[in-house]
């Protein structure tokens, strides 16, 4: 998993979790508070629309008062419903009609003791029809109050009723009046569209979350033989409740995202800034090559990366100069190892010439007519003594590498010694080089004698017909590898580690300097060499040179 | 008279050596310049001192 990756993980469950507790904590809270505030207010007003009707049921019961004290003196009324005068008749049928409106009633009836009515305000044809039941119904409802259901020809209309008891000349009647409940009513109830107030029948299943309050009533109708009951639904007007919660939710799911987008940009904008340079950092780690633009961007850093960057880039400082030093400790060891052999080599032909010329001296001395003699005995020790310093000489020179720096195509190199040494020898030499290959900065004669070398050492290292050369080329890692391998003689470890040193060799005419200075060579360069070598099976030796950007320059035009 | 083998890769030295043991020690001196020659000599002649 990618370090981005992992920072986003680790963002959702560091801080998109908590944000959505926290999210539904605040709302369940803050609905929790709506709830009852709404609910407080709704039973205020509630209790208010209780006193309302009280205060109408108060009125109705306070106009069939006065209206009691009038009938109880009314003489005519008397007249006709207790004497039966058929004079009167006809006002004690239309009593009730003018009472009503007189009183502001929407309904208003008088009974006598059997229930039947007497005068009825909207109906004279009411007149001795039996009520008995409703009357037994209206008696056992609680302070007398009760909605009844009036019927008329073409509709009906529910009605608040109080019921009033009168005597008038010795007989017992009853009052039963009341005001219209409708939509006016429920209007006036519900504080001028504050509430909701409607009625309904039955029970009412309301939810425990919604601010809503019932209000039971007595209701009586004609077709029930008991009392029901009735309720005043009681409720903010316009679900001002559920519109809150609503806008509650919409702002919490937009806070609730728009922080979840912010935090995936944050976090991809953080994992990005980190990412990126730790890339660079170990791109740079790679190659050990901390001095790049790239990582001179990542070093500005005042972060915890640029720190980590200048210490690599001081530490890779603090290598390069170790390489230097250890590589020119290694030089002077190298030229002190020369200056040695050097030394050794030069007495090895000095020492017979010394002893030589001190022979014939001492033949001149003694015996001075044997000197032509001795001197022609002598003379074959002196000319090799001679021709061993002048080839040792040569052998010197040759070693001697030049400091030219250039950009130089390595395969065009290869191409030139495969060709050079295909001539004098019949092996066959295989090449595979890599196209496009980087240049390397360097000595093209250098270069040459490194390749030289290596190509021949592998050509002499062949035993009889059998056996093949390959040389190959590629580029990794900023870097030019030339491999040659062979499937001659090989070498022990002893064997390859005296050949690095120097000085040793198997073959006649060698220096026994040839892999010394291929490794001294390829050192100068900032390069290195591989040998991987078993004896009777072949050797592969790999120079690996640091890759260089400039434009190439090609042998060809070098020998020009 | 005894025979002597020189081997020593400078030859000027080892006709050096070969030269001064003969007149010095009258001995017979062999000169070789590398093993493959001495062993070669050492096959063909007796020798009865050999000098590396």
């Amino acid at each position: 998993m990618t370090f981005r990756a992992r920072m986003s993980v680790a963002f959702m469950i560091a801080a998109l979790v908590p944000l959505a507790v926290l999210a539904h904590g605040v709302r369940r809270e803050v609905t929790q508070r709506l709830t009852a505030q709404h609910q407080r207010r709704v039973n205020t007003l509630v209790d208010i629309v209780r006193q309302d009707l009280g205060r109408e049921s108060a009125s109705i019961a306070a106009r069939l008062e006065i209206l009691e004290a009038d009938l109880s003196t009314d003489d005519r009324f008397r007249l006709g419903a207790v004497r039966g005068d058929v004079a009167h008749r006809r006002y004690v049928l239309d009593w009730a009609e003018r009472a009503m409106e007189i009183a502001g009633l929407s309904m208003l009836r008088v009974y006598d003791e059997s229930g039947r009515v007497v005068s009825s305000g909207h109906f004279r044809n009411e007149f001795g029809r039996d009520d008995a039941r409703l009357l037994s119904r209206l008696a056992a409802a609680p302070a007398g109050q009760a909605l009844v259901r009036v019927k008329l020809p073409s509709a009906s209309f529910l009605a608040l009723t109080r019921t009033e008891s009168v005597t008038v000349g010795g007989r017992s009647f009853t009052l039963v009046g009341g005001t219209t409940v409708d939509s006016t009513f429920f209007t006036r109830l519900g504080r001028d569209g504050e509430l909701d107030v409607s009625l309904a029948l039955g029970e009412v299943t309301v939810p425990a979350s919604h601010a809503v309050e019932r209000l039971p009533l007595v209701y009586v109708d004609d077709t029930s033989s008991n009392l029901a009951t009735t309720q005043l639904t009681i409720a903010p007007r316009g679900g001002e409740l559920e519109t809150l919660r609503q806008d509650l939710d919409r702002w919490v799911a937009g806070s609730f995202v728009l922080a979840a987008i912010a935090g995936v940009i944050l976090v991809v904008w953080l994992a990005a800034g980190l990412s990126r340079p730790m890339a660079t950092l170990a791109r740079a780690a790679l190659s050990i090559d901390f001095t790049t633009p790239e990582m001179d961007t990542v070093a500005a850093r005042d972060d915890e990366v640029g720190t980590l960057a200048r210490r690599f880039a001081a530490m890779t400082r603090r290598l390069r100069a170790g390489a230097v030093r250890l590589r020119d400790a290694e030089r002077r060891a190298t030229v002190g190892e020369m200056a040695r052999q050097v030394n050794h080599d030069m007495k090895n032909g000095l020492v017979p010439i010394r002893n030589v010329v001190r022979h014939l001296s001492q033949v001149q001395q003694t015996s001075p007519h044997e000197l032509a003699t001795v001197f022609g005995e002598r003379r074959g020790t002196l000319e090799s003594s001679v021709t061993y310093l002048d080839e040792l000489a040569t052998r010197w020179a040759r070693l001697t590498p030049r400091g030219d720096r250039l950009a130089v195509d390595v395969n065009s190199i290869v191409q030139d010694v495969v060709t050079a040494t295909r001539d004098a020898y019949a092996t066959p030499i295989h090449v595979q080089l890599q196209p496009d290959l980087p240049p390397v900065l360097g000595d093209p004669l250098a270069l040459r004698r490194v390749l030289d070398n290596l190509v021949t050492n592998a050509l002499q290292s062949l035993t009889g017909d059998s056996g093949s050369v390959t040389i190959s080329s590629q580029s990794r890692d900023r870097a030019v590898r030339v491999t040659v391998t062979d499937t001659g003689s090989g070498m022990t470890p002893e064997q390859v580690d005296r050949a690095l040193r120097g000085f040793y060799t198997t073959k006649p005419q060698g220096t026994g300097l040839g892999l010394s200075v291929v490794r001294r060579l390829v050192a100068d360069h900032g390069g290195e060499v591989h040998i991987d070598t078993t004896p009777r099976r072949g050797t592969t030796v790999l120079i690996e040179l640091p890759a260089h950007s400039a434009p190439t320059h090609r042998s060809k035009a070098m020998h020009s | 008279m005894n025979t002597l083998l020189i081997v020593d890769d400078v030859r000027a030295l080892a006709d050096q050596f070969a030269y001064d043991l003969r007149r010095l020690m009258s001995a017979e001196a062999i000169v070789a310049t590398d093993g493959d020659a001495a062993l070669e000599i050492l096959a063909r002649e007796p020798v009865d001192f050999e000098r590396l």
